[in-house]
Parts: C-alpha cells; sequence; structure tokens
C-alpha cells in the first residue's frame, strides 16, 4: 500500500493515445529512474499524475498509498504529497516567488491557522542558501526571467519546501552546469527518506553518479520495456536506445 | 438622507441639487479672479449640452449613466464625530511628510511637512493665503477629451481641495497622504488637487477616495487633479478610488511638465458603479516624461470609461502609458488612449499599453489606442490586448495544492503588480498592493 502504484495505464491526448499501458510502482524509501528516447511520453506520465486536464486517461489506475489519485484535483493531489518538478516550469508574472510558496504551505494548513511569517522566511533562507539559490530569488516573480538552471533549481526548492511523500522529478537535471547539478543532486538527497518516494526522469546517466537510483526503467513508445539497476543506465549510455527498441515488437501503427 | 428619483430628461426642483443650484460659499475672502471665473463656468456649465453618444469622446460609454447624475447634492458637512472618526481612520502610511484628511470637499486635519517653504494646505486657504500663486497654475488648460461640461461644472462649485507647492530644490523624503472621505447618500463631492513641483524638487501625493461607510454611503465625485511639474522635478501622484458599490466618479486628470520634469500619474479604480477618467499630459519643454500608469479591477455591473492623452508638444519629450484592467461579471472597461505628436516635436519616444485580463465570458473590454503622428524622427508603439488567465499558470500554481480559486486571485493580482511595481515606494506600494487584494478577495466572497 505504500507505494505510487501506476497499473496498465492508458492516456491519449486530442484522440492519440501515448502512454499504452504504462505499469509502474514506486514504493516508499525508493528512488526509480525513467529514461528513454524522446517523445516516449515521459512528461506525458508526469503530467497525468500532476493530473493536467488534457489528458484523457482511457484505462488503468493509479494509487497513492491506497488513494485513488485520479479522482482527486489537481490541488488535493498536490496537498495529499504529490510533488512534480515540471520540464519546463511555467513563469508566473507578478507573483513573487517567496509569497507562491507561501501559498503552497498555507493551503497545507488547517482553515484558520495561519503560516508563521518569521519561521517562514528562516526555514526558506536557509534552504535556499544550501540550494545555493541567491535570496534576491524570494523577491522575484516565480520563474520569469530565470535562466534554465535557475528554473531547476526552483523547482527543487519548491520540492524541499513543502516536503511531498512521492517527487516525479521531470529532467531536473537538463540545463544544470556540472557545479549546478551536483548541488541539485544533493538537494535530492537530503530528500531520500523510508518516507518518500523519488520518480527520476532523466536523459543522462552522470546524475546517477550522483544519486543512486534503487531501479532503472526504459520507456519507449508509452511503456516500461525494460527494468534493471544502475549498470542499464551505464549500458544505455553506451549502446543507445535501439537495441532494446529492436526487442519490442512495435506493433504498426 | 435625501432621495430622488429622476426620469429621463426630466428637471428636478429641489434643494442643492448638484444641477440646479450652487453651494453657499462664503467667497468674500477670495480673490475676484476665482470668484468671477466660478461664475463664468457657472453659466458655461448651464449651457453646455450634456454629452452626445454621437461624440468620439463618449464612444461605448452608457450615456444613462449620466442623466442620473442629476440626482445628486451638494454635500453637507460631516459632524464633529465622525469627522473625528475618520481623522482616526486615516493612517494608511506610518511614515509621511504630511498629511491632509477631506471629508465631503473640508478639509478636517491636516499634518504640513517639516521641510522649508512647502505649501500644503487646503484650497480655500491657498486662495487666501496665496492667491497669485494658485492663478498662476489653476486650471489653465481646457478639458478636451470630453469632459469640459463636468470641468465648468467642477470649477463653478469646488471649494475644496488640496493645494501644493513644493519649492525648488526640495526633496519631501516620505509620500504625502490625502484622504477623501465620503459620507452620505446622492451626496456630490468636487475635490480639486493642484500640485507644483518647483525646479528640480521631487515629490510623493497619496490620494485615497474612501466612503465613510460602505454600507450606507454612496456619492458622487467630480474631481480635478493638476501636476505641475517644472524643470528637473519630479512629481507622483497615486489615486487610489475604493469607495462603496454605489458610487460614482468623473476625475479629469492632467500633468504639465517642463525642461526634464518628470510625472507620473497612478490611478486605482476599485470600488464606484461607475468611472469616467481624463487623463492627459502635456509634454511641453525638452527632455519632459511623463508616465500613466492605471489598474481596474471591476466586477458586478461596474463600469469604467478612462481616456487618455499623451500631448508631445516639444522636441524629445518621452511618455510611457500601461493600463491593466481585471474584468469579473458583467463589468465594463472603455481604454480611449491617444498619443498626439505636435509637428515640431520631432524625437518623441512614445509608448501606449492597454491589457485586460477577463475573468468572466459576460465582462466587456473596450480597448482604442490611437496615435496622431505630426513629426519625424518619432517612436511610438500602442497596443491593447485581452487575454485570460492562461491554464499553465493555474496548473502550476495548483500542483503545489493551492485551491483554484487562491490560484486565479494569485495570477490576476500579480498581473496588476507591474503597474504597483512602478510606484517605487516600498511602503506605498504595499498599500496599494493591499487595497487591489481586498477587492480580489471580495470577489470570491
Ligand atoms: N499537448 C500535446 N499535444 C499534442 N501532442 C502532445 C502533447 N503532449 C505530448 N504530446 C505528444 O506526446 C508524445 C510524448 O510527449 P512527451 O512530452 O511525454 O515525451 P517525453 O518522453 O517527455 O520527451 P522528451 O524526452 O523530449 O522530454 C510526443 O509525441 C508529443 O508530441
Ligand atoms: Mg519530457
Amino acid at each position: 500500500m505504500s507505494a505510487l502504484s501506476i497499473n496498465d495505464l492508458h492516456v491519449a491526448i486530442d484522440g492519440m493515445e501515448i502512454l499504452k499501458g504504462f505499469s509502474l510502482e514506486v514504493p516508499k524509501g525508493e528512488v526509480h529512474v525513467i529514461m528513454g528516447p524522446n517523445g516516449s511520453g515521459k512528461s506525458t506520465l508526469a503530467k497525468v499524475l500532476a493530473g493536467h486536464e488534457d489528458y484523457e486517461v482511457t484505462q488503468g489506475t493509479v494509487e497513492m498509498d491506497g488513494v485513488n489519485l485520479l479522482d482527486l484535483e489537481v490541488d488535493e493531489r498536490g496537498r495529499e504529497g504529490l510533488f512534480l518538478a515540471f520540464q519546463y516550469p511555467t513563469e508566473i508574472p507578478g507573483v513573487s516567488n517567496a509569497n507562491f510558496l507561501r501559498a503552497a504551505l498555507q493551503a497545507r494548513l488547517p482553515e484558520g491557522e495561519d503560516i508563521d511569517a518569521v519561521a517562514f522566511y528562516k526555514n526558506l533562507y536557509e534552504k535556499m542558501d544550501a540550494l545555493e539559490i541567491d535570496r534576491s530569488f524570494t523577491g522575484r516573480s516565480v520563474n520569469e526571467g530565470f535562466s534554465g538552471g535557475e528554473k531547476k533549481r526552483n523547482e527543487i526548492l519548491q520540492m524541499i519546501m513543502l516536503e511531498p511523500t512521492y517527487a516525479v522529478l521531470d529532467e531536473t537535471d537538463s540545463g544544470l552546469d556540472i557545479d549546478a547539478l551536483q548541488i541539485v543532486a544533493k538537494g535530492v538527497n537530503t530528500m531520500r527518506s523510508p518516507a518518500r518516494g523519488i520518480l527520476l526522469i532523466t536523459h543522462y546517466q552522470r546524475l546517477l553518479n550522483y544519486i543512486e537510483p534503487d531501479y532503472v526503467h526504459v520507456m519507449f513508445d508509452g511503456r516500461i520495456i525494460r527494468t534493471g539497476g544502475k549498470e542499464l543506465a551505464l549500458e544505455l549510455e553506451k549502446k543507445g536506445y535501439d537495441w532494446i527498441k529492436e526487442k519490442v515488437a512495435v506493433p504498426a501503427g | 438622507m435625501s432621495e430622488a428619483v429622476l426620469e429621463r430628461g426630466e428637471t428636478l426642483a429641489g434643494e442643492g441639487l448638484i444641477f440646479n443650484e450652487r453651494p453657499n460659499l462664503d467667497r468674500a475672502d477670495w480673490p475676484e479672479w476665482f470668484v468671477s471665473g466660478q461664475d463664468r463656468a457657472w453659466e458655461e456649465f448651464q449651457k453646455t449640452p450634456m454629452p452626445k453618444r454621437t461624440a468620439e469622446m463618449w464612444r461605448f460609454a452608457h450615456l444613462k449613466k449620466l442623466d442620473d447624475l442629476k440626482r445628486y447634492r451638494h454635500a453637507p458637512e460631516v459632524g464633529a464625530d465622525l469627522a473625528n472618526q475618520l481623522a482616526g481612520r486615516s493612517r494608511r502610511l506610518e511614515e509621511v511628510s504630511g498629511r491632509m484628511v477631506c471629508a465631503n470637499g473640508r478639509t478636517i486635519s491636516l499634518d504640513a511637512p517639516e521641510e522649508s517653504g512647502v505649501l500644503f494646505l487646503s484650497m480655500q486657504e491657498a486662495l487666501i493665503t496665496h492667491p497669485d500663486l494658485v492663478e498662476k497654475y489653476f486650471m489653465l488648460r481646457k478639458a478636451e477629451l470630453g469632459g469640459h461640461k463636468f470641468a465648468a461644472l467642477h470649477r463653478a462649485v469646488m471649494a475644496g481641495g488640496v493645494f501644493l507647492y513644493v519649492p525648488e530644490g526640495v526633496e519631501l523624503k516620505r509620500p504625502l497622504e490625502i484622504y477623501h472621505w465620503l459620507s452620505g447618500t446622492d451626496v456630490a463631492v468636487f475635490p480639486h488637487l493642484l500640485l507644483i513641483a518647483q525646479p528640480n524638487s521631487k515629490a510623493t501625493v497619496a490620494s485615497y477616495h474612501l466612503c465613510a461607510d460602505d454600507d450606507k454611503d454612496a456619492g458622487l465625485s467630480i474631481g480635478m487633479t493638476d501636476l505641475i511639474v517644472g524643470e528637473g522635478a519630479d512629481l507622483s501622484l497615486v489615486s487610489c478610488q475604493a469607495r462603496s458599490a454605489a458610487s460614482r466618479m468623473i476625475q479629469l486628470s492632467a500633468a504639465s511638465v517642463y525642461r526634464d520634469g518628470n510625472a507620473r500619474n497612478f490611478m486605482f479604480n476599485l470600488g464606484s458603479s461607475w468611472v469616467r477618467n481624463e487623463i492627459v499630459s502635456y509634454l511641453l519643454e525638452q527632455g519632459a516624461n511623463s508616465e500613466m500608469y492605471s489598474v481596474c479591477v471591476s466586477d458586478g455591473e461596474q463600469q469604467v470609461d478612462q481616456r487618455t492623452l499623451q500631448h508631445h508638444e516639444a522636441p524629445n519629450t518621452t511618455s510611457d502609458l500601461l493600463f491593466k484592467n481585471a474584468l469579473y461579471d458583467r463589468s465594463r472597461t472603455i481604454f480611449a488612449g491617444l498619443i498626439k505628436v505636435d509637428d515640431e516635436a520631432h524625437g518623441t519616444d512614445a509608448y501606449q499599453k492597454c491589457r485586460n485580463l477577463l475573468g468572466s465570458d459576460e465582462a466587456e473590454a473596450n480597448s482604442m489606442p490611437g496615435l496622431e503622428i505630426n513629426a519625424d524622427g518619432v517612436k511610438c508603439s500602442h497596443g491593447a490586448t485581452t487575454s485570460q488567465v492562461e491554464e499553465e499558470e493555474l496548473f502550476y500554481l495548483e500542483s503545489r495544492g493551492i485551491a483554484p480559486e487562491t490560484a486565479r486571485q494569485m495570477i490576476a493580482l500579480g498581473f496588476t503588480r507591474e503597474v504597483i511595481s512602478r510606484i517605487r515606494d516600498t511602503a506605498l506600494e504595499e498599500i496599494v498592493s493591499g487595497m487591489v487584494e481586498e477587492k480580489f478577495e471580495a470577489l470570491g466572497a
């Protein structure tokens, strides 16, 4: 029960099927990695989990610690403990990073209870310092004018502040310089806990030099076609995806 | 309390109706030029016809609203208890250079700035103690955006308001705060702001238009603000209108900017059922700069009608305009803006942008940006956009656990932030932002 369980998930957009029977279980305490060629459906999976309304679930189930995720609204999923680090974080003009985080934390409090502003800023500054994010970013509009790497770091900051039970990180390592990659990896590692499951989507084996995964899955054409350990990522790095693709029968489209 | 039910076209008899009578003012100590000017203006008001549907300056406006104005009476003085209470409530900014509180057009409390030579007086008093100074700057240009009948009425009956004179080289460290309280139903006030910044001086004025009791009071304000910005001076006016939902307002605003001067005029419309703003800037000498900003958050049946003119009369002058409207329910906004560049005003840089955020399918945003360029070497751009809250922005906020209504509110408030942040006074930005936020919160209620 203590897992993010995705079972035989079929998802379509504008009538076109993108996830085609995707199944995966991420138990608490584990770090799973999904790799796969461009367009194989990784971001689609991430957005469907978060509840994006453009995607239609035609079949299958998603449960988070026994709760039917597909029954919940987007914001309810967030409060229930799911976090998605976006591949392309959205810019929100005029909404400051600090106010945004505060609203997100406030949303998790019972009615009538208010965030302690002093404690909030203390905590926020601590986490920002650890991620080497300049404090001036609290006053800047969410993601607006942030560099690619700054956006990714900001996603990690949000994850650390919101302390989700399950976190899906969609290519958070893309666009990071070598130092930033280490900082972000450190951030993710501090979030590793027996009480938390993490799903990393990445294209690069090098991330796994810093974050030791429990499992590596290869996704192709809307489902997982192979699962292995850390060494699978190394193998992919060397050989590319073709050797696995060849092994799966792709139904003629 | 008075209530006048008015049939269309009917003329009303009765005491103190603003269209029929002038208030009993004690004009004995006022200069002759002012008094005779009032008399002439009253005649002009009487003979000027009401705006016509066909008039370009009133395009899209619901003219029926103008007929309704006939039912208002001159606002009586407020009692001592209420005056005390209002004076106590007139403290938004902690630190100010000066503060004036007006209730129904009379100044009820005044803290004058300490800076030497600064005059911060009620208009009544300024007319008595500094008549020549007032005459030099008072209502120099004719209202040219359609509201001249109301300018004449204002000139004929106005007795209240604020006179500010900042001498050469003096900088007011903190903003001045001015409160215009309105109390009563169907009462009218005519606030006049004459703000003069002498060469190389600097001042920021915050001006709030409020009702004493939002549940009971409903009135009409026909106000004028005049900004005179001398050489190298810097003058900002931040007007916040948050009157009760049944109130109305006509506000005519002009800035005259001299060499290298800088006029910044902000208008925040949050309350009132019907608002007409006419906002003009005259760039009179080389290097003059004018900035016009507006935020409107409208809901219910609110109508906010704004007409602007950026008039470049001298070479190498600059102007910028940014208006933002967030519309809800069946509210309507009108923006008609003109950039006018005279033939000698080469080297003009002028920008104008109106952005509408529609929070409802039934809301209606009308935008009419315009250019009239008669010079060479001019850089101008204008544009109006209308959009809705972006789904991707909502999704992002909601994915963090923020409820959809809150997320919408945050995005809409964010939309107005671009204007608020131009105030460039952190404390005042917070006050204004709080008022805008309050309006957004009331929307959900
Ligand atoms: N909103 C959309 N409209 C149309 N097609 C879409 C939409 N979203 C995704 N797709 C299509 O679905 C497929 C999977 O896209 P997705 O973004 O999930 O891939 P991905 O595995 O994340 O790729 P990448 O590695 O490039 O990030 C692609 O072919 C994409 O074009
Ligand atoms: Mg992707």
